[in-house]
């Protein structure tokens, strides 16, 4: 049985326990560092930390084949 | 005249005593139990914690004086010492009782943990009513509780005592919620819906002991840290009270319950057993199982007490319907789950839809999720789970009893269903799974 449920959690991710332990400095501490508790971060520095692993400058069209094509409406 | 002794006096016992009288009048039927009262509900004791009972009265199926005035004789706060079978005598403190038929309906005992700390005042666990009585009372100065293991009358209570606006935590080793027997895909929308009323959980955090400040439960130690705490509710594992079952060599089985035969029959002649501490077979499985609840231990019972006093009934293997509410969700099934078919070594495919409860523009219309399991060749189904809205109940019975007709998806596919706004949708969410599960294997 326990076997199956281990293969039950793997099959069905997110659905069981935390794999995580919460004691210590670094359950502590993640609290602040967005390590891995990501509802635990306030919200500030979540949106902070968000935008700077996430958001990317939108790269610009190539000149030349925006030219070809005669800008980027269709 | 035949003389019945029934021991134990909770659904099976109650049944068992009462149905013996009703099938045979001039019988002398005798119940006994160790508690002060008998045919009450234990697991609506969680109700009135959290108050959607107003009363314990309300548990009570009838007062004692019903079953006397029927002809039983009730012995309550009887402890039954020794089983003389030679003389065929139930021994008590300073009283005993001859019988020629015996009914043994002894129930179910809590496994405590081995950890320190167990006996402190504020340790309780569930059982006797008049208990939970003065729990409930100092319950008006409980800020937080402990509930542990996820067992249902465990999930009951952590979906109760919120509701009194006690921080509730669950500390349990397993996994998920109801990992015996759900799998963890069909309990998350429990799983969030308690953490949505506040309950903190602790899942895969081992008991570890209890802390106590001027001799009160000031915490429970887990693996995963100390919880403050005014009360610890200890839904511990349960076991088939067998001992005096086993005293007079009643054999017991692989579940540690009592071995009976489609009649009840234990090995002893004259002795009968029904209840929580008899194994019975589950139908599809051919394994036996134990413990199950009041549903089946009533009916159980009542054969016991039929077949004891001259009747010759018996009882099918059982399919287990099981359903309870969970948070706001509700949630239930018919044996077997992926879980127990992946443990078993059960090739099975599996059929999956959400549908909804009522019409779609009814505005109390709630989703339902379903799970299908069916044999790969046969399309027979294996079971089925639920989690959702209103229905999940009436939907666990017609699996178990369509496994116990070994229908298949096919027919779960094309069958017919009640379409009424306020309580039935177009689209039956089974008949959605199965013809899933039908594409998916047309598909391969």
């Amino acid at each position: 049985m326990e076997a199956a449920q281990k293969a039950m959690l793997r099959q069905y991710p997110n659905t069981g326990a935390s794999p995580y332990p919460k004691t210590g400095p670094i359950y502590a501490l993640s609290r602040f560092l967005f390590l891995p508790g990501f509802r635990l971060t306030p919200w500030p520095l979540r949106r902070r930390m968000m935008r700077l692993f996430l958001l990317r400058r939108i790269p610009p069209w190539p000149a030349q084949a925006s030219a070809r094509k005669g800008g980027d409406r269709p | 005249m035949t003389r019945i002794v029934v021991i134990g006096g909770g659904a099976a016992g109650t049944g068992a005593a009462t149905m013996a009288l009703q099938y045979d009048r001039s019988s002398s039927v005798t119940l006994i139990t160790e508690f002060e009262d008998i045919a009450y509900s234990p697991c609506g004791i969680p109700y009135v914690f959290g108050r959607e009972i107003d009363k314990f009265d309300g548990l009570f199926l009838q007062p004692l004086s019903y079953y006397r005035e029927m002809g039983l004789t009730l012995e309550t706060s009887t402890v039954v010492t020794r089983i003389d079978m030679q003389r065929r005598v139930v021994h008590a403190k300073e009283r005993s009782f001859p019988f020629d038929k015996l009914v043994l309906c002894t129930g179910w005992e809590y496994e405590p943990p081995q950890v320190p700390g167990l006996d402190l005042p504020g340790v309780v666990f569930i059982k006797n009513i008049r208990r939970a009585m003065e729990l409930d009372k100092q319950l008006d100065r409980v800020h937080r509780a402990v509930v542990y293991k996820a067992k249902p009358l465990g999930l009951e209570l952590i979906t109760a005592l919120p509701h009194r606006g006690i921080e509730t935590h669950l500390v349990d080793e397993a996994p998920w919620l109801l990992s015996d027997f759900a799998d963890p895909d069909m309990m998350k929308p429990v799983q969030d819906s308690l953490e949505g009323l506040g309950v903190k959980m602790h899942q895969g955090a081992t008991l570890q002991g209890f802390a106590a400040k001027d001799g009160l439960l000031s915490a429970v130690q887990t693996s995963d840290g100390e919880i403050p705490c005014d009360m610890a509710f200890l839904c511990t594992t349960m076991k088939p009270a067998t001992e005096l079952a086993r005293s007079i060599g009643v054999r017991t089985g692989s579940t540690g319950a009592c071995v009976v035969d489609d009649h009840m029959r234990t090995n002893v002649p004259d002795v009968y057993s029904a209840g929580a501490c008899v194994e019975v077979m589950h139908g599809l499985l051919n394994i036996p199982v134990q413990l199950l609840p009041g549903s089946f231990a009533y009916p159980m019972g009542k054969l016991a007490g039929i077949n004891a006093a001259g009747g010759d009934r018996s009882y099918q293997p059982v399919y287990v319907p099981w359903a309870i509410i969970g948070g706001k969700v509700q949630v239930g099934g018919a044996l077997v789950s992926e879980t127990i078919a992946k443990a078993m070594g059960m090739p099975y495919i599996i059929g999956r839809a959400t549908g909804i409860t009522a019409a779609r523009y009814y505005p109390t219309h709630e989703k339902m999720h379903v799970k299908l399991l069916a044999e790969p060749h046969s399309h027979r189904v294996l079971g089925a789970q639920f989690s959702g809205g209103d229905g999940v109940k009436e939907r666990a019975d017609f699996m178990a009893f369509a496994i116990r007709k070994q229908t298949t998806l096919e027919e779960l596919a094309t069958m017919e269903n009640v379409y009424s706004p306020p309580i039935g949708a177009l689209n039956e969410p089974i008949a959605l799974a199965a013809q899933a599960a039908l594409r998916e294997v047309s598909q391969k």
